[in-house]
């Protein structure tokens, strides 16, 4: 992991450790960190971000929790593999429905009247939801 | 643990710390903000052992600090100008600490040193500002005694030595070093402390880095429908940070209930958003302003 | 254990240069000027200085040569109090000192015995190096081991108990140059107490008043030549011991307590700021009065008592000044 990829920043609303939990799984699910790719050590990414060392540790425990991360006894940090994944899952989905109404947004700057993008949607339904199926994988709410 | 308990310590029969009891764990790292002259280096040096309380403790383990000197091998202290070590060089330092701290770790001192670049034969007093913090902070930490006090380890060096200094500190931790850091550097601060106590007119209060304000204010981005509210302004629940064009910056205290901001939702402003609220601002809104009128 | 010799080797490295010095100076007061008299100077000159010589008093020149040794051993022992004090407040040393894990008492006895053992050591080697230099003079026959015993162990005493006493006020004054003064005017305080003292039960009785005798209290290792050092009985070895043992005792109590806060005040004790302003407005109180009854040819006694008032008014308002200083040196 190169040391660019992640930034504090000292303005945001979230505290540290949040930010750190959310760039990793923003660097996963742009692939720029690569499944059972091995991480920094905590003591490592906290010397390279000047960050408390606790913080870092508490921001790794919550990736372990959402299954993002994985460590293994004596060998280090890992990018968990992404089935075994679901916290990663919550981040794609919730990456989605923000793609989602930027989409939106852009629709109804563009003056796509509302029966129009209401037909759009519903082609694309037709198109990949058959038999009111869950689709794909795993079903979930994204709230 | 190191314990500070109802520490009392006048100079000049001014009173400078006023029953400032708080107690630093194991690994931890505090931040010390306050103003200039408010008390952090006399707090630091009287838990050094430099200065003898009025009255009050300071306690490692239950030891007093002050009546058995010989543990403060577990605590060193690290002054903002490192005096003392000035006719030295880094090489005698690193012998004469050796023949103090039991636990001297040589080796960690000069790879330290190698890693900075630090000249091991020159005079601590001829090296720039900034190495001489590092070589300071790499003796301290090359001690590996339980506690680091530092005071202002930042305070006027370069970007490039202040990051070598942060790493060594973040590298310590990592250790299990407890540090005590007394610095007005407050983006650093909130990097790096878990806890932070915050020193004014004698009295010290520990506020948890996760929540600074601990929900007594709030920071608010505010732009007013038509005229801004003057008297609103100028009440003394509300400090005005940043004034640009039509949009204020402002911290509400809510010390005394909702009331204030109760009055500002009635007013219906066009923009209405809450800020986090950080050390800077918990810094400002404790002491009254940016116009040094104290609360 | 091992602190031990970090404190050693602090002493040592703050002081490096007064410790060459030390031997050196003294030789030159002691040996080396033995040797230019009898054995560098011309050969003429030498049977001149011979021919007049009939007893071992006059041999050892009445002891003029270990007295000017003492003298420069004071001094040096006052610059090296200065070192080990009043220097170290300044230069950031003593809070160094201050934050290490050992007591203070450890730290004041390493720098006690670090100056008594200079002043020892230095003793030792000249006292040797002279009886040599004696024994194989022309003036071989006169030498008398007694004699060279004796003069080491007055010099011992009175110098271990001056530096004591400059180490003493050492750990009460708060600058380099309080310290200095202090150290010079102490000994001095008491003959010119009573000077002025007496100065003005004279001026009272109407009658002619006389210096007092010098004695032993001012400067007591430079006062003696050999044969009032013998003539002068018990009494001074006395009062230098009890110097000694008192001001080092006093020594450890002071830095014990000691307020580095005060760092850079005239006196670092209020306690002692309380003695300080006192005797300095009673001592300017006297020299006001006994000065304004000079001036005016000793009219009236009137007059001694409006120099008295004077003199009080006005040091109590320059000691009020001084004591709030915080001097850089």
């Amino acid at each position: 992991m190169r040391d660019a990829m992640i930034r504090i920043d000292e303005k945001s609303a979230l505290p540290i450790y949040e930010q750190i939990v959310h760039r990793i799984k923003e660097l996963i699910s742009r692939g720029m960190l690569q499944p059972e790719e091995k991480m920094p050590s905590v003591r490592e990414l906290a010397a390279r971000l000047l960050v408390n060392p606790n913080t870092v540790a508490k921001a790794y425990q919550e990736l372990e929790r959402q299954g993002v991360i994985v460590s293994v006894r004596g060998k280090g940090v890992f990018v968990a593999r992404p089935a075994s994944s679901p916290g990663m899952l919550q981040e794609r989905l919730s990456r989605l429905r923000a793609d989602l109404g930027r989409l939106m947004v852009e629709a109804h700057h563009l003056g796509v009247s509302r029966t129009q993008i209401k037909d759009w949607v519903e082609e694309e339904i037709e198109r990949y939801w058959r038999d009111g199926d869950a689709g794909g994988s795993s079903s979930s709410q994204v709230d | 643990m190191l314990a500070v308990r109802h520490l009392h310590k006048s100079i000049e029969r001014r009173p400078v710390l006023k029953d400032v009891s708080f107690e630093l764990r194991p690994g931890m790292v505090a931040g010390l903000i306050g103003r200039n002259g408010a008390g952090k280096t006399t707090l630091l040096k009287t838990m050094a052992g430099i200065y003898d309380p009025d009255a009050g403790d300071v306690l490692l383990e239950g030891e007093s600090v002050h009546r058995q000197p010989e543990i403060k091998r577990e605590i060193v202290f690290l002054p903002d100008n490192p005096e003392a070590l000035f006719g030295y060089t880094a090489e005698e330092c690193a012998r004469l600490y050796a023949l103090i701290y039991p636990r001297f770790d040589r080796a960690a001192f000069d790879e330290m040193i190698r890693r900075f670049g630090l000249p091991a034969n020159r005079k601590i007093r001829q090296l720039s500002r900034g190495m001489k913090m590092l070589a300071s902070i790499s003796l301290g930490i090359a001690t590996r005694a339980s506690y680091v006090l530092l005071d202002e380890p930042t305070n006027g060096i370069d970007p490039i030595a202040k990051q070598q200094v942060l790493t060594l500190l973040v590298e310590a931790v990592s250790e299990g070093m407890t540090l005590l850091i007394a610095s007005h550097a407050m983006g650093d601060l909130e990097r790096l402390s878990d806890m932070i106590l915050m020193i004014r007119q004698g009295e010290v209060e520990t506020r948890e880095i996760a929540d600074p304000a601990r929900g007594e204010a709030v920071k608010l981005q505010v732009v007013f429908d038509g005229e801004a509210p003057a008297a609103w302004l100028a009440s003394p629940q509300v400090i005005v940070l940043e004034h640009v064009g039509r949009v204020y910056t402002l911290l509400v205290s809510r010390e005394d209930g909702d009331a204030k901001l109760e009055e500002l939702r009635r007013m219906r402003p066009l923009v209405l958003e809450e800020l986090p609220l950080g050390l800077e601002d918990l810094f400002v809104w404790k002491h009254g302003g940016r116009n040094d009128e104290d609360r | 254990m091992r602190i031990d010799r970090a404190l050693w080797k602090r002493e040592y490295d703050q002081a490096k240069w007064l410790v060459w010095i030390t031997p050196l100076a003294h030789f030159l007061a002691l040996g080396g000027n033995r040797l230019n008299d009898w054995y560098l100077d011309r050969p003429e000159n030498i049977q001149h200085r011979l021919a007049r010589i009939h007893d071992h008093w006059q041999a050892y020149q009445y002891g003029d040569m270990e007295l000017m040794a003492r003298i420069s051993l004071m001094t040096v022992l006052f610059v090296l109090a200065l070192v080990q004090t009043g220097a170290e407040r300044k230069n950031g040393g003593q809070e160094f000192l201050l934050s290490l894990p050992c007591s203070r008492t450890r730290i004041y006895w390493t720098k006690w015995l670090f100056g008594i053992g200079l002043l020892t050591g230095s003793l030792v080697l000249n006292t040797a190096l002279d009886m040599a230099i004696v024994a194989g003079s022309p003036i071989a026959e006169y030498f008398r081991l007694w004699y060279h015993l004796d003069q080491f162990v007055f010099a011992w005493l009175s110098l271990a108990a001056v530096y004591s006493f400059f180490l003493f006020i050492g750990t009460i004054s708060g600058s380099l140059a309080s310290q200095a003064v202090f150290a010079v005017l102490a000994p001095v305080l008491p003959y010119l107490i009573a000077f002025l003292v007496r100065v003005a039960i004279a001026i009272h009785n109407d009658s002619v008043f006389r210096l007092p005798e010098a004695d032993f209290i001012l400067l007591f290792p430079v006062r003696y030549d050999y044969p009032e050092m013998l003539a002068a009985g018990p009494f001074p070895w006395i009062f230098m011991a009890a110097v000694f043992a008192v001001a080092s005792v006093g020594g450890m109590i002071a830095y014990q307590r000691t307020r580095a806060e005060n760092n850079g005040k005239l006196v670092v004790f209020p306690l002692w700021e309380r003695i300080l302003q006192a005797g300095f407005v009673f001592c300017s109180a006297l020299v006001g009065g006994t000065f304004v009854y000079a001036f005016f040819n000793s009219s009236s006694v009137v007059l001694y008592y409006v120099g008295l008032v004077l003199g009080a008014a006005i040091s109590a308002w320059v000691i009020r000044r001084l004591l709030r200083l915080r001097l850089k040196i």
